[in-house]
């Protein structure tokens, strides 16, 4: 999808400077340098899936991001936007990707109909969760934003926007597939649909978002697993058909709950979310539940702020009795492998930036987390079996747009 | 002290009272032609905050703003949304990234966002209320 997502971005770029006597440009940008550091090597702090993470021996790798846009504005209803940020995806290599390239149909102010490869809404920040200049921590809370963590769509999106009495509401439907490269390969998305909406009133703002992200084929180290677990007939092994089907994710269907409510008086600024995710208890990509809270104040150019957030897994971590050894030994390394409960505790500080040449705004934050992973494992990547299941990690980042 | 001459002390201090407190409103403007007769604080901040794209009437906007190093404009905004003009700059940010808008048009002068006003129908923005004329009409005063 990659080569198809450059090539379409390549010929809209190449398409676009014969139109451009006609056209109205602009270009716009935005940057996160971020090195983090924890103080463990027995696991590493990243999203369920990247082969590595932010450890002992810190990391540019996972927060930095850079982004660039380009629209091209036709006329009052037409325009064409292509966004590339380069990040650390869940093959665990930095490198550009086209996040945004769709074509924007706006047939009056309040109604918005857009074609291409977009972001999906999934939670209160995912569509602007790269804009590190735009959010208020350094990253934000995995405990919820790691229940799903990508958000690459390929689709179309309508988003109506209007009064409803005192009430600001916007309703963002969406429709498309994907699909989605790991490190041990990559999985299908052959069917992405969702909606978010919200209302804002003065300094509040309520959102709700629902999504289900039907999945289309396991990967590929797991396929002997499920297809030894399958060719054990029904009457040596009564469980064997069961636990195939809730490791197999090809035909799961994962569905995620959303709300959110943020106040921002202008000093005081509370965000909290709770996200229910629903996978049919796959093992894999299991049932789970999560939240955070976050508070900051505002002091000028000073916001100090604390953020708690618990993530929570509802699948059991135990499978139905699997008579055959070498087959129950696999399946519980399986289980064993995904995604526990988890606890994070964050304080950090942003300091507003003098803008300058070129940056239109700038923005240094540092944040300290202790994270408290349950089952010595939480949602941490390459854990050992030493973990005692602390980790402390602080994280300075220059964030900027331009 | 004559109490005539008290009496035109005090109206002296009320008359330049008056006159600094004039020079230090802010207003927001829109075209003469513009069919909402007036708008409030919070529809105001709605409109520069990037949460709604259409005046209360359901007609569309077209957002001017003074340059960054105009005093009206943290003026402005600290006024309207309560919020510091970096703050602001994170809101459009957030919208700027995500495709659902375009920031206001960052105009080189008072008098560029009272012409840019004048000119378009679908235009607000704001000026010291010392430079309102009949060329466009105050629909706030902050």
């Amino acid at each position: 999808m990659r080569f198809r997502i450059s090539t379409i971005a390549l010929a809209v770029a190449a398409a676009l400077p014969s139109l451009a006597s006609a056209v109205d440009f602009s270009y716009s940008g935005f940057s996160t340098a971020a090195y983090a550091q924890s103080d463990t090597d027995d696991a590493q702090v990243g999203y369920t899936g990247q082969p590595n993470g932010i450890d002992s021996d810190g990391t540019f790798a996972i927060d930095s991001k850079l982004g660039l846009q380009v629209t091209a504005k036709f006329n009052e209803m037409f325009s064409a936007t292509v966004q590339g940020v380069a990040y650390a995806d869940l093959t665990g290599d930095w490198e550009p990707h086209v996040d945004w390239a769709y074509v924007r149909f706006q047939p009056v102010s309040s109604v918005s109909l857009r074609a291409g490869y977009l972001r999906t809404p999934t939670f209160m920040y995912s569509d602007s969760v790269f804009v590190g200049y735009a959010n208020i921590w350094v990253r934000p809370p995995m405990e919820v934003y790691n229940m799903s963590p990508v958000y690459q769509m390929r689709g179309v999106d309508a988003t109506w926007r209007g009064n409803v009495g005192p009430f600001s509401v916007s309703v963002n439907p969406y429709y498309g597939d994907s699909k989605v490269d790991l490190d041990t390969g990559s999985l299908d998305v052959p069917h992405w649909a969702g909606i978010a909406a919200s209302a804002e009133k003065g300094a509040f703002m309520t959102r709700i978002g629902y999504s289900r992200v039907e999945l289309g084929s396991t990967t590929a180290a797991l396929e002997p697993l499920v297809d030894g677990l399958r060719s054990v007939p029904a009457m040596y092994c009564a469980n064997c058909a069961y636990v195939a089907d809730h490791i197999d994710m090809d035909g799961t269907v994962v569905s995620t709950l959303d709300l959110g409510v943020q106040y921002d008086d202008g000093t005081n600024f509370v965000a909290t979310e709770y996200a229910k995710s629903d996978s049919d208890d796959n093992y894999l990509v299991p049932t789970k539940t999560g939240a955070y809270l976050t508070y900051g104040r505002h002091f000028g150019s000073w916001m100090p702020y604390v953020t708690y957030a618990i993530s929570r897994r509802d699948t059991p971590t135990a499978s139905p009795l699997i008579t055959i050894p070498e087959l129950a030994a696999g399946v519980d390394a399986t289980i064993a492998s995904g995604y526990m409960d988890q606890d994070a505790y964050s304080v950090g500080v942003r300091y507003e930036v003098p803008s300058f040449s070129v940056l239109k705004a700038a923005l240094i934050k540092l944040q300290f987390d202790h994270i408290d992973a349950k089952d010595g494992r939480g949602m941490l990547n390459n854990v050992t079996a030493g973990f005692d299941g602390d980790v402390n990690m602080v994280t300075a980042s220059f964030d900027f747009i331009f | 002290m004559s109490k005539s001459t008290v009496t035109t002390w005090v109206i002296a201090a009320a008359l330049s009272l008056g006159a600094l407190s004039a020079h230090a409103e802010l207003v927001v403007i829109v075209n003469p032609k513009n069919p909402n007769a007036s708008l409030t604080t919070e529809q105001v901040a709605a409109l520069y905050l990037g949460n709604t794209t259409t005046f209360p009437d359901g007609g569309g906007v077209s957002l001017a703003d003074q340059p960054e190093a105009a005093a009206e404009r943290s003026d402005f905004y600290q006024k309207a949304t309560g919020r510091s003009v970096a703050q602001v700059k994170a809101t459009w940010a957030r919208i700027t990234f995500t495709g659902k808008g375009t920031p206001p048009k960052e105009l080189k002068s008072a008098a560029d966002v009272k012409a840019f006003v004048a000119s378009d129908p679908k235009a607000i923005g704001y000026i010291d209320s010392s430079a309102v004329d009949a060329s466009v009409k105050v629909a706030l005063k902050l």
